[in-house]
Parts: structure tokens; sequence; C-alpha cells
């Protein structure tokens, strides 16, 4: 009586080895790529800083060490959102009046707005931050900004 | 026979492979989605416990809310309520303005909001103690000038109506000044003692055709005051409103210490100092920085001079400290017009009032009050060329 078998793996070693050499190789290729991706170790920072982009179509957030240009799209067109050493500025925008968003933003509760455009960049802590007010541990930052 | 058949069973080295792939790619995106997570996460903290957080577009700026304390959650959602309320009746257009309907039925009595005849008193009040220098009756020479054409941060004071980018009536941007005879003639068309109100029967009147009124200098802070009375009425332990810049600081810091405003610097990257503040402070600040176009070298900005209809020559950045929003805004205004000398003067003879002038040289003129309270920012001055400074900019 023949016994039927399954389609299994029936691997010879000469194909284990190959499988775990290509294992091996994926497995430290990740490591270094993992990291990139994911910005370092497990990111448990209360105080890490990122860059909150609202906009009509809903919010974008960016990592503040991480330097990037984000386009989004307002009501007017497209704005760039640029960010470089851990500030972030609206570098261009469809509106009249560029001056009005000029500068940038570093500090956690700080934000530029185009009205015009509808977008609006503040730079928050992972903790909240400013968010909350009066609250944050940094000493040194404003809880509000007049203009 | 042999060979086919164990063949068959026996995967090809190339699945292997693909399996290995996989795997490696699986691992790859988990440690993409790493960052997925944390984003996500921090989404969810942006409210965190117990600060409770909300902002909008609304009077021609954004508005932000935070708020700290029992039932902040709905207290919150009250006072952004209250400031839709008034947007929509203080708005140049739209379906509920009243701005609108008094503009469209000059010589006539008509029916406003309570929070129309409010701003009319406060606005009184401002255009009384500074002479004039405050005038919300220049709703014409601020549309000449485009100024009610784009939204800024901070509104208008004799200018910026607080229009909405929506507001399709609204005139285009300038890049070039109207010549002297256009204001003149639109300058004919404003004067305060033509805007008449009945409080006792909620109706108000502008007395000639062509009128309107600009309240972009007032509103704001009359809808952050109300904003404030509903939060503080609600029992929040504390709160920051925030309306482009102009700020009514409501309670006590955690810490006790006092709240520290930073003052953004007229003419570069970065702030001019910080203002140490107390509970129950309002702060506004009108700058000539915002909503203003550069024509053959001429920064031409949105604070008018009622009594030309140009732009206010000499000042760049005022900063008022009063006990209603709604006074801090109209008398940053009022300041900047009357100028450092005549300003600070007013100022000074105001309880409880205290301003911060730069002029045109750079320097900065305080009352008494404000020296106790206004630390300059050592690094205020490293401008970069991205700073809103040059007359390039606009």
């Amino acid at each position: 009586m023949t016994v039927a078998r399954g389609p299994g793996l029936g691997l010879n070693p000469a194909d284990l080895r190959l499988g775990a050499v290509i294992l091996a190789v994926a497995l430290l290729a990740w490591a270094p790529l993992g990291w990139r991706l994911g910005g370092g170790p497990p990111d448990t920072d209360p105080e890490r800083k990122f860059f909150v982009v609202t906009t009509p179509e809903g919010r974008v957030v960016l990592p503040a060490d991480r330097d990037a240009c984000h386009v989004v799209t307002g009501p007017l067109g497209k704005t760039v959102v640029q960010v470089v050493d851990g500030r972030a500025r609206i570098a261009a925008s469809p509106c009249p009046d560029p001056a009005c968003h000029a500068g940038w933003v570093d500090r956690p509760g700080e934000r530029r707005v185009c009205l015009p455009n509808r977008v609006v960049v503040e730079m928050v802590t992972r903790s909240g931050g400013k968010a909350a007010p009066g609250g944050g541990s940094d000493t040194e930052a404003y809880d509000a900004e007049t203009h | 026979m042999t060979g086919r058949a164990h063949s068959a069973r026996r995967p090809p080295a190339s699945a292997v492979c693909v399996l290995a792939a996989l795997v490696a790619v699986a691992a790859i995106a988990a440690a993409g989605r790493l960052e997925v997570v944390d984003l996500l996460s921090l989404r969810a903290s942006d409210r965190p416990e117990p600060g409770v957080r909300s902002a909008d577009f609304l009077m021609g700026t954004y508005v932000v809310i935070s708020a700290e304390g029992p039932e902040a959650d709905r207290a919150v959602e009250e006072a952004m309520a209250v400031l839709r309320d008034i947007h929509e009746h203080l708005d140049p257009s739209g379906p509920r303005s009243h701005l609108a309907a008094l503009a469209a039925a000059p010589g006539r009595d008509v029916p406003v909001s309570a929070h129309l005849i409010a701003v009319l008193e406060i606005a009184d009040d401002v255009n009384r103690v500074s002479g004039g220098a405050f005038d919300p009756s220049l709703g014409p020479v601020v549309r000449l000038w485009g100024f009610d054409a784009d939204p800024g941060p901070s509104g208008g004071p004799n200018g910026g109506s607080g229009a909405g980018p929506d507001d399709a009536s609204a005139a285009r941007p300038r890049t070039a000044p109207p010549t002297a005879e256009e204001v003149r003639e639109a300058l004919g068309l404003t004067g305060w003692h033509d805007v008449t109100w009945d409080a006792a029967r909620r109706t108000a009147r502008l007395a000639r055709p062509g009128m309107s009124l600009a309240l972009g200098g007032v509103a704001k802070g009359y809808a952050v005051d109300r904003a404030a009375e509903v939060l503080a009425g609600a029992g929040v332990d504390r709160a920051v409103i925030d309306a482009g810049g102009d700020l009514y600081l409501l309670g006590t810091k955690p810490s006790g210490e006092p709240w520290r405003i930073a003052v953004r610097h007229p003419r570069a990257e970065g702030f001019l100092g910080v203002l140490e503040l107390p509970d129950g402070t309002a702060v506004a600040t009108s700058g000539d920085y915002e909503r203003c176009f550069v024509h053959e070298g001429r920064r031409y900005h949105h604070i008018l001079d009622p009594s030309t209809g140009w732009p206010v020559p000499g000042v760049v950045s005022v900063t008022v400290l009063a006990p209603t929003a709604a006074e801090a805004d109209a008398l940053a205004t009022a300041l900047f017009v009357l100028g450092p000398e005549r300003g600070l003067e007013l100022a000074e003879s105001l309880e409880r009032v205290e301003a911060l002038m730069v002029d045109e040289a750079g320097t900065i003129h305080l009352t008494t009050g404000m020296r106790d309270v206004f630390s300059p920012e050592p690094s205020g001055d490293d401008g970069d060329s991205s700073g809103r400074g040059g007359d390039d900019g606009g």
C-alpha cells in the first residue's frame, strides 16, 4: 500500500543551508534599514518633538529630527512645509502675503499659519507639551505668542 | 518516474528564496510601521489629559483654545460655539452678517446682535480716549487699500475687516497704493459720528450710502473675552485663548509661575522678548509686518491713519496689556496711530493698561508697568534672511 505524502517541505540539507543564509542576510539587512525607517530605537521619549501640519484635508505629523520637504494642499493650491535641523517653516504658499507666515517654528507651542490656504504648522512634543495650558516641562518655553 | 515524484514533493530552491524574501520584506515593513504607530499615538496625545485643545479658522484668523480642569472638554466646546456665533454676526459678509446688513441699508435702523452693540460700545470708548485714533468707520478706506481681501493673523485695526478667504465680495490685494484722490474719496465715506446705535432697541445705523464698518481691530478681542467668560464660568482651572496673537490668560499655571508670552520680533526672525503675566491678563499686538505690500521699495501696511487714510508711519509694532482682549486689541491700534510719545502717554493714563512700542529705528518704548514684566530676548536680533524684516518681503 502506498502512503500518499503531502507536498511537505522535504528539504534536503543544501536547501536548508541556502534558506538559512538568505534569512540571515535579510535579518542583517533589517537592522540598519529598520533603524532608519523606525527613527532609531523604540521611541518613548515624551519630549521628542514633532511638527503637526494641519490642512483642510487632515493632518500630517513630521518628526522634527528628520529633515523633510512636505507638500500639502489647501483651497488655493500647494503649500510647502520644510523641516530642517529640528525647525520647520512654510517655505512656499500660494498666498498674496508670505510675510504673514515668515520665520521658523522651533519651540513647542509655536506655530505659523497661512490663513488663505488654511495651513497650520505647529510644534508639539509627544507628551502633549504646550498643548495643555501652562504645561510642558520646558521652563524656557513660551505659553503663547503675540504678534 | 520516481525521480519525478521526488521532485514534486520538494519545493524548488527558488521558492525558499521567495519565502525568505517575504520574511525580509515583512520585517522591513514592521520596522517602518514602528513610526506609523508612533504617529498614531501622537495624534491621540494632541489632546493630552487633562488638557483640552480646540482650534478653528474664525474671525479671519486661527483661533486656539487650550484649557485644563473639570469639565474643560464641555467648556471649550461651548467657548468655540460662542466664537463661531460671533464670527457669523461680525463677519463682513455671509447670510448672518450684521455688518453686511448695515452697509446695505444706509440711513435706516437695522436690527443687530447684542455682540455688535457691545463691540460698538467698546470701539466708542477707545475712539473717545484716543481722540479718534481708533476708528472702525474706516471700512471704505480699508477696502480701497485691499486689506480686507486677505486675512492676516492679526486681523486689521483701522484696517482688516476680518474677512475670510471665502469672502467673495472682498477686494483684491493690492500691489500698488491707491491714488491720493481715491484715498480722499474713500475717506469721505467715513466718520465715527455717522455710526449710531440704540442699545435698548438693539439697532444700528450707518448714516450715508457707501459707509461700512471695519471691526477687525476690536472684534477678535471681543470674541476672545466672551470665550474667556464661558471658560471661567465653567470653572476651568486655567486656559489660554489665542486668536491670532490676541490672547487672554485665565487662571494660573500648575507651577505657579507667571504665564510666559513671547512677543514676535517685527523685523527679524525670533522674538523681541518675553512677557511674564498674571491671571486675567489680555494681550494684543498690532504690527506693520502682516498684511502689507511693498511698492517701489516702500512698505504699505494695513494700519491706517483715520485722519489721512494712509498707512501710519513711524511705528512698526505695538503690544498692549489690558484687563480685556477687546481693549488690548483696540488700544494696540490706537497707540500705533498715535505714535510712541502720545501713545505711551495714553497708555500711562489708563488703569491696568501697559504698552510696548517699537519704532521705525528699532527702539523699544515701554510704559512704566511694562518694564516690570517685559524681558528682551537676548537672541531676538539673530535674524536670518527668512525673517519678516526687509521691505523686499510682503
